[in-house]
């Protein structure tokens, strides 16, 4: 795989949640990295592209929203395909999420495995 | 709109199954339980409101068990509180997903940790409580909210 797969979600449990079924998929552990807000993720993108972002949009200091809008309009940061990790059930939002760079939403809850087959569905893409 | 206790414990059942799979059973609503941690998040938007969910030291480690899928984890409880945080969020974004469906304009706060000893918000036009029993635990769930539109 190109890059490593970025993580952000203010939720510490949810990191781990989401880098286990990460795991389960078949992407390595040492190409998971993990950020708990959006300018976090922004300074984990400047030291080092990823070639996935799994993002939850509600987020403290920097929502999700914000940070797909800053990422796309950084030409120093390169950009990355997004998944929505999110509660978030606004028709308007998500379509403002896909026009960012969204290429998937996957709606909280959800169950491990549906992450683990969304992710693993990419993997070939991402190679 | 207000939603009764029954959809209350039905949301808050199905995030726990999927995310968690832990399954509860309503228990009485004037039952009681020795707070380990309360998690709140409120909402603002069409209208407004506040989630509060409480939770013993058993539900909580059972919580976070089944969150990461594991047996035994020596920081447990620690995780618990965490794990009832996001609890908290995602039963919120179901509750006004419920409310008011994919083209309601409702803005949810952060979730946060609060001291136990304090009463769940029930200072809203409506209030709604469920408590729900899980194999290791309780958990209380209280929703208040205003009934008319407010800003953020």
């Amino acid at each position: 795989m190109n890059g490593s797969i970025l993580i952000v979600d203010d939720s510490p449990i949810m990191r781990k949640l989401v880098r286990k079924s990460v795991e389960i998929a078949g992407f390595p552990a040492e190409t998971l990295r993990e950020a708990e807000h959006g300018l976090a993720a922004l300074a984990c993108l400047a030291e080092e592209p990823a070639a996935l972002i799994l993002l939850d949009l509600n987020m403290p200091i920097l929502d999700g929203e914000g940070f797909a809008r800053q990422l796309l309009a950084r030409d120093d940061i390169p950009s990355a395909p997004i998944i929505v990790v999110s509660t978030e059930s606004n028709r308007d939002r998500l379509d403002r999420m896909r026009a960012l760079g969204a290429i998937g939403v996957l709606q909280k809850p959800f169950e491990p495995e549906e992450l683990v087959e969304l992710v693993s569905s990419l993997k070939e893409q991402l190679s | 709109m207000t939603l009764g206790p029954e959809t209350l414990a039905s949301l808050t059942g199905e995030a726990l199954e999927r995310t968690a799979f832990v399954f509860v059973e309503s228990s009485d609503a004037e039952a009681t339980l020795e707070p380990a941690a309360l998690a709140t998040i409120d909402y603002a938007g069409e209208q407004a409101g506040r989630l509060a969910i409480s939770a013993d030291e058993g539900f909580l480690v059972e919580l976070a068990r089944g969150m990461l899928g594991e047996d035994e984890s020596a920081d447990a409880l620690e995780l618990g509180r965490a794990a009832l945080c996001e609890l908290c969020n995602i039963v919120a974004g179901s509750l006004v997903r419920a409310l008011g469906g994919e083209h309601s304009d409702f803005r949810l706060g952060i979730p946060a940790l609060t001291t136990p000893g304090d009463a769940p918000p029930q200072s809203g036009a409506d209030a709604t409580r469920c408590v729900l029993d899980s194999d290791e635990g309780r958990a209380i769930v209280d929703w208040s909210s205003s009934s008319g539109p407010v800003s953020s």
